[in-house]
């Protein structure tokens, strides 16, 4: 094996802020051979971020490298000078960043934009368009877009997001970089798409002898791609060695937190599973036989060609019970109508067809005094974090807004500071502004908020969406804690087959609008009968796998 | 007609222009007449409305159209410009410069340029709008009534541009296309103007009937015939189905302008496009 292609040593990143200068990353070394993988795990702002867009000299105009170097091919990169840094960028250090529905133009076609990555790469010589146009369609192909030589004259909103992510990947491959770095590739795509999107990855890297860094907040993703991987911790590597060493013996208690909270059919989590069943047998949210039918709305050339307009069928056909104080789990990939259905559990969606009862009461019957006092005992938990809370109040009035809505007298009312300690927030934090809040605590205020008014039964639509492991366990436990505090009844919506495994009594798997399984949690994690439900359960990057073999 | 008009021949007068009849029926009688391209008869020259009209017309939508030209090529690179250095010198000032254009009304700005290029300078006719036949006269002609009507919009675009550009350019999308090595000139001005530029464009429909309205200042000040010129006219004639006309030709002009900068999304936003052929949603 030749040199590294990559070395970085004693790397230093300061960013100044109005507070002040902050050091991001401290002391940084990493070395990675050519074609290798090397993983680097951190929670979020542990400063792996900072260390991937470093890497490009990337970094926003207030971040600065303040000592160290980092060697790309045997070429310093903090030397070179603007045009020399763009001929390096995309050429020999590639990179594939984390939201594919934003990291493409939406105002060019795909193959425009292809085409101009690689003649911005041209050095000598001209490329006929017609080649480059020949090749960039040769690269949608291997990357596993249909009908590629058609498509590539699409504009990306035409593609779903998974599609976009492969559109991504094949635009940096096509210009053959040495290095290609992957800042959380995978994270905002769902179990069976990231499992596709890795696979990908693996064999074009193998492929064109790319060396790949992996940038991710879960360790299974690493150990899926990578042989090596660094713990980050405030900046620092604090640990690092082959996969299978750090995941059997980790040595700092940071890296045992990590691996403890990574997703796992093999070994427990950290989170204990929970044993109770204090589930009764009274069902206290009844659906029966619900259609959710969406039409597309027929434009005029439509009505012209008198074609019939499509029906989307979200939620087509499905029956679901859910017991007093159980915990259910929905779970199915983005499209399957979960979202659909919980919101039109709590009457926030249409329904076509079929009956949703609460508490023996038909929701379908109520006038709107009903469905108001209906909205007091069922709440949501919405996915969007930030977007659910308006962003020009302050954490008290977000808070004591349901008490306005639904007049509660002042004796069934929380104070601030006890809603703020149910969900583990100090209360200094009632002053503050949506936006001064981390993904965690937003969440604990969305949390906070559904469950001011004493509800009975609450949706959580995706909750632990958007935060890091760490952040996502402590949010189960406390909706875990809340539950059997409060006597909630609950489900929960999510994508993620193995955060409801130990959480939820029962597990209800939905796709293309249909419940195809149900049971109690353990048997569909452990012996799930649906072919789909193994799909998901597979999907799922695990960590032990690659150690166990 | 005035005070001292005769009263015979203001009856007739209110006869022949239908005054007579209850204000309904004139309301209908002249929507009938001006679906049929009817506007009346102009009072002192007993010409049809129309045809005055349209001898004024065209100088007016020439200088408007001008004055977009003008601001948008002014304008638009000014605010690419100071987004891709923000904070620095050249931003600042371009800041200062367009707040200023914005509060400058045209009048002002339209006697500025009078005193500064025919007066002072002795280049460029103050007054007149030339001879249509004689191209390089014509546009001499245009320049500074176009300039002046320009001057708030140029400082408009500059500051939408502006905003416009440094929300693109903070995008992932962008950070992809420099992590692909693209130059910061097909960056700047391709890939992020073209996401930019959407905003203003439903800008551009209404600067345009603002540059209508504004035409009228401007026309006065150099003289130069055209809808507002005509206007203002008029008025002081008492010449009201003129009036009546050029405001109905406005108005028209005005939305006509907002729907075309409406429909110019869809040649910008490929989101907005409907039956895409080879969609897949």
């Amino acid at each position: 094996m030749s040199g590294p292609v990559l070395r970085v040593s004693g790397l230093d990143v300061t960013y100044r802020t109005k507070a002040g200068t902050f050091q991001a990353l401290h002391d940084i070394d990493l070395e990675l051979g050519p074609g290798e993988a090397i993983g680097i795990v951190g929670e979020s702002g542990c400063g792996k971020s900072t260390l991937s867009s470093a890497m490009l000299r990337l970094l926003p105009p207030n971040g600065q490298v303040t000592a160290g170097s980092i060697r790309l091919c045997d070429q310093e990169l903090l030397a070179l000078s603007d045009a020399e840094l763009r001929r390096v960028r995309g050429a020999t250090i590639g990179m594939v960043f984390q939201d594919p529905l934003t990291s493409l133009n939406p105002a060019f076609r795909v193959s425009t934009q292809m085409v101009n990555a690689l003649r911005a790469h041209i050095q000598n010589g001209r490329a006929s368009s017609a080649d480059l146009h020949r090749r960039a369609v040769r690269m949608l192909e291997r990357v596993g877009i249909a009908d590629a030589d058609r498509r590539i004259e699409d504009y990306p909103h035409q593609f779903s997001g998974g599609m976009r992510q492969r559109i991504m990947i094949a635009t940096v491959l096509l210009l053959q970089p040495k290095v290609l770095v992957c800042d959380e590739a995978t994270s905002a795509l769902d179990v069976t798409l990231q499992a596709q999107i890795l696979e990908l990855l693996r064999e074009l890297c193998r492929e064109q002898e790319t060396a790949l860094v992996v940038i991710s907040h879960d360790i299974g993703v690493i150990a899926e791609m990578c042989d090596r991987v660094c713990v980050m911790d405030s900046g620092r590597v604090i640990e690092s060695g082959s996969v299978a060493d750090i995941l059997t013996r980790p040595r700092r208690p940071y890296t045992r937190k990590l691996v403890a909270s990574a997703p796992s059919r093999h070994h427990s989590r950290g989170i204990p599973a929970r044993k109770d069943s204090t589930a009764d047998e009274r069902a206290v949210v009844v659906v029966d036989g619900l259609h959710t039918h969406f039409t597309t709305k027929p434009g005029i050339v439509d009505r012209l060609l008198r074609r019939t307009p499509r029906t989307i069928r979200a939620v087509d056909g499905v029956d679901l019970n859910v017991r007093h104080n159980e915990t259910v789990g929905l779970v199915g990939e983005s499209g399957s109508g979960k979202t659909t259905l919980g919101k039109a559990l709590l009457n926030l969606g249409p329904v076509t067809g079929g009956d949703i009862s609460f508490d023996g009461v038909s929701l379908g019957g109520l006038d709107r005094d009903g469905v108001r006092r209906m909205r007091r005992r069922m709440r949501m938990i919405f996915q969007e974090c930030y977007g659910s809370l308006s962003p020009r109040m302050r954490v008290e009035q977000l808070l004591t807004e349901p008490y306005r809505i639904h007049d509660t007298p002042a004796s069934d009312r929380y104070s601030v500071t006890e809603l703020l300690g149910l969900v583990g927030l100090p209360a200094e934090q009632a002053s503050k502004y949506p936006h001064q809040l981390s993904g965690g605590q937003a969440r604990r205020v969305g949390i906070a908020r559904a469950l001011a008014v004493h509800p009975e039964f609450v949706v959580a639509d995706e909750p632990t969406a958007g935060l890091d492991v760490s952040a996502a366990a402590s949010v189960l436990n406390l909706l875990r804690d809340l539950r059997a505090r409060l006597g909630l009844t609950l489900l929960i919506i999510t994508h993620d087959l193995n955060l409801v495994g130990d959480i939820a009594d029962r597990i209800a798997v939905m796709r293309n609008g249909k419940i195809v399984e149900t049971g109690p949690a353990t048997q569909v994690m452990d012996a799930p009968q649906h072919p789909y439900t193994k799909t998901l359960l597979d999907s799922v990057p695990d960590p032990w796998a690659a150690v166990s073999g | 007609m005035g005070p001292r008009a005769d009263p015979e021949f203001a009856a007739k007068v209110r006869e022949q222009m239908g005054l007579d009849s209850s204000v309904p029926t004139q309301v209908v009688t002249f929507l009938f007449d001006a679906v049929r391209g009817d506007l009346g008869q102009d009072f002192v020259t007993n010409r049809p409305v129309t045809q005055v009209i349209g001898a004024y017309l065209p100088h007016t939508v020439i200088l408007a159209f001008a004055a977009l030209g003008l601001a948008a090529a002014v304008g638009v690179p000014l605010g690419v410009y100071a987004a891709s250095r923000p904070g620095s010198a050249v931003d600042n000032i371009t800041s200062i410069v367009s707040v200023s254009f914005i509060t400058m009304p045209s009048y002002l700005s339209g006697l500025l340029l009078l005193l500064l290029f025919p007066v002072m300078l002795g280049v460029l006719p103050a007054t007149g709008a030339g001879e249509i036949t004689n191209p390089s006269d014509y546009l001499t002609h245009l320049i500074l009534p176009a300039a002046a009507l320009a001057v708030t919009w140029v400082g408009y675009l500059a500051r939408i541009v502006r905003s416009g550009m440094l929300e693109t350019l903070g995008s992932n999308h962008i950070r992809a296309a420099r992590a692909l090595g693209l130059s910061e000139r097909l960056i700047a001005y391709r890939y992020a103007l073209k996401n930019a530029i959407i905003p203003t464009v439903a800008l551009l429909g209404v600067s345009l009937g603002d540059l209508l309205g504004g035409a009228i200042f401007v026309e006065v000040i150099f003289a130069r015939p055209g809808l507002g010129y005509l206007v203002v006219e008029s008025l002081a004639d008492r010449n009201y189905p003129i009036v009546r006309g050029v405001v109905l030709v406005t108005a028209l002009l005005f939305v006509s302008a907002n729907l075309l900068a409406d429909l110019s999304y869809r040649f910008l936003d490929p989101r907005v496009r409907v039956d895409q052929p080879g969609g897949a949603r």
